[in-house]
């Protein structure tokens, strides 16, 4: 990153998100600069407090303004039907799909050992715990059809098996190696209606 | 069944390795492209099987590819098959992504590139089928699955990337065992849909390669083709060998049991080839593989693809040399092959020849 010019700092560290190269992320610097001040401001302060303003849910893992999430604090909400999703994006694909009616439980990760990526850094002893507390019966695990997300999901398996849960796996109306995320409502419902036990 | 042939009506290349702008009108049986070593008979070879594989079969980047004085090279070919026939153009950039076309349009998917237009290529380098390893032999399985059912490519990359995950899993100095059980059910999954695929092909490509073998090198040496899976393809049964061999696994530092570990064994009397062959039998051997393929495929797709047979005559004696042109003239498809001595090719019908010098391409 160039020190001295400011233009070339805001592309380069634009051109660092997901989906936006260096043309987009040209764009939109200029675009900025050619707006009113107060807008970048009103970014600019947005970006800088995202990370103290919304916290990590401490049951299930999902964003929220509190401690525990609206999900999570929800009496309508199955307690004893348990949703398992890889990241954030993919719980909100599935509530707008409004196929569920359980809670969840956020990864924020998949089982990766070529990444590194071990058991141990996902919160998977969470997962036990609320099992064994909250009275849940069925987990369904809805993590995508990858290789990292089959082996996440058949290792919640493993991990749940001497407990009394039924563990499920969304059927396979996601399409292969799909993202949730970008998958349809009508399919997703589907793939909830149409689970499998693991 | 008589099948349509694929074939190839115009070759253009731009910059392609030596070839610099090069045209060739081929005939529609037998091209002999002969030439003195390192005159670019390969690298016309090599030009038509990018055209089918879409990589080269040396294993070389695009860089090597792209001529030494040129900053891209395109490779353009119309070929004939059953309905109009179809252009199909590559272009390769030194520094960018290679960019292909269908008919003048970005094809829809690779899938819809690989029904266009189909090539099964001989070159030295496929001895190693007779010669080597398992490995070589397991991937020339492989390569035809893929080109018969995509789908095959993406079970097997998830077959190799989970195999590699519980490899490195083993290699650990602490492991939790759950987790390597999560590999051997995905394991036990795919490797079970990978060596059915292989079992069924080789149920196919079996006794014509026994057939096409005995019609190059005669009957005194019969040639047994199988399929030698480690585990029987079965989930349970493969699931099994892998819970067993957790302990000697774990000791060794990697999976010993699965598709990954299968071959297709070629014996003749009863004995492996790579042992009992002579150099001529090998290379008789591999081309019958060949042979099988293009049979293989040509009643798959519906249209016989085109055959690509680099530096094919020598080591066979005259006598199994003109045996193989008359098999392959009976396959009725499009050849392409390569030698520095033309009077090698025992054809005397069905042929055009073309001369290379130094890259430059002349008809006779
Ligand atoms: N990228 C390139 N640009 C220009 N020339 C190249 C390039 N790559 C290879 N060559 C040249 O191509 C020639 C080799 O061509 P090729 O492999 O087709 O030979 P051949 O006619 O098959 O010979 P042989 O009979 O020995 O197999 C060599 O002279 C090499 O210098
Ligand atoms: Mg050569
Ligand atoms: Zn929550």
């Amino acid at each position: 990153m160039s020190q001295g010019d400011p233009i070339a700092e805001l592309v380069s560290l634009l051109g660092r998100l997901p989906g936006i190269g260096e043309r987009t992320a040209t764009r939109l610097t200029f675009h900025v600069l050619g707006s009113d001040p107060t807008y970048a401001r009103a970014l600019g302060e947005s970006l800088a407090q995202i990370h103290g303003r919304v916290k990590r849910c401490t049951i299930c893992g999902n964003y929220g303004a509190e401690e525990t999430c609206a999900i999570c604090r929800d009496p309508r909400r199955e307690a004893e039907l348990l949703c398992v999703v890889a990241r954030v994006p993919d719980l909100v694909a599935i509530e707008r799909s409004g196929s569920f009616r359980g809670r969840y439980h956020v990864l924020h990760g998949l089982l990766a050992p070529l990444d590194g990526v071990g058991p141990d850094d996902l919160p998977l002893h969470d997962l036990v715990a609320r099992c064994e507390s909250d009275g849940v019966r069925e987990v369904v695990v809805a993590t995508p059809l990858s290789v990292e997300g089959e082996a996440t999901a058949l290792y919640v398996a493993e991990v749940l098996r001497p407990k009394r849960v039924k563990v499920s796996r969304i059927a396979s109306g996601v399409p292969h190696g799909g993202e949730l995320e970008f998958t349809d409502q009508i399919t997703l419902g589907r793939a909830f209606a149409g689970r499998k036990p693991l | 069944m008589t099948l349509a042939p694929l074939r190839v009506e115009r070759l253009i290349t731009r910059g392609f390795r030596n070839l610099g702008v090069s045209r060739l009108d081929p005939g529609p049986a037998f091209n002999v492209i002969y030439g003195d070593n390192g005159a670019g008979k390969s690298n016309l070879l090599e030009a038509l099987y990018y055209l089918g594989a879409l990589r080269s079969f040396r294993g070389a980047k695009t860089e090597s590819l792209v001529g030494l004085d040129d900053d891209h090279a395109v490779v353009r070919a119309k070929v004939a098959g059953e309905a109009a026939p179809r252009v199909l153009d590559v272009r390769l950039d030194r520094h960018s992504a290679r960019k292909l076309r269908l008919d003048g349009k970005r094809p829809r998917s690779i899938a819809s590139w690989h029904q266009a237009i189909q090539v099964v290529l001989f070159h030295p380098g496929d001895l190693t089928l007779a010669t080597g390893s398992p490995e070589p032999r397991r991937s020339f399985l492989d390569r035809i699955l893929e080109q018969m059912d995509p789908t095959y490519g993406s079970t097997l990359s998830s077959y190799n990337k989970a195999l590699r995950s519980r490899n490195r899993l083993l290699k650990r100095e602490q492991v939790d065992r759950r987790s390597v059980r999560a590999y051997d059910t995905m394991l036990s999954q795919a490797g079970a849909v990978v060596g059915q695929a292989r079992a069924q092909l080789v149920a196919d490509i079996a006794p014509r390669t026994e057939r096409a073998f005995r019609d190059v090198a005669g009957v005194e040496l019969p040639l047994e083709v199988r399929y030698r899976p480690r585990v029987p393809p079965e989930p349970e049964a493969i699931l099994t060998a892998l819970r067993e061999s957790y302990d000697k696994d774990r000791a060794r530092g990697f999976t010993a049991e699965g598709p990954h570990a299968d071959d297709l064994s070629l014996r003749v009397r009863s004995v492996a080839a790579k042992h009992h062959a002579s150099q001529g039998q090998h290379r008789a051997i591999v081309l019958a593989l060949k042979v099988a393929e293009l049979d293989v495929l040509a009643s798959r797709v519906g249209r016989v693809p085109i055959l690509l047979l680099d530096d094919v005559s020598s080591e066979l004696d005259r006598r199994r040399n003109r045996r193989l042109f008359e098999l392959l003239g009976s396959l009725g498809g499009q050849v392409f092959l390569t030698t520095t001595h033309p009077e090698f090719i025992l054809l005397e019908h069905n042929r055009v020849d073309f001369r290379v010098e130094d890259g430059v391409l002349r008809r006779d």
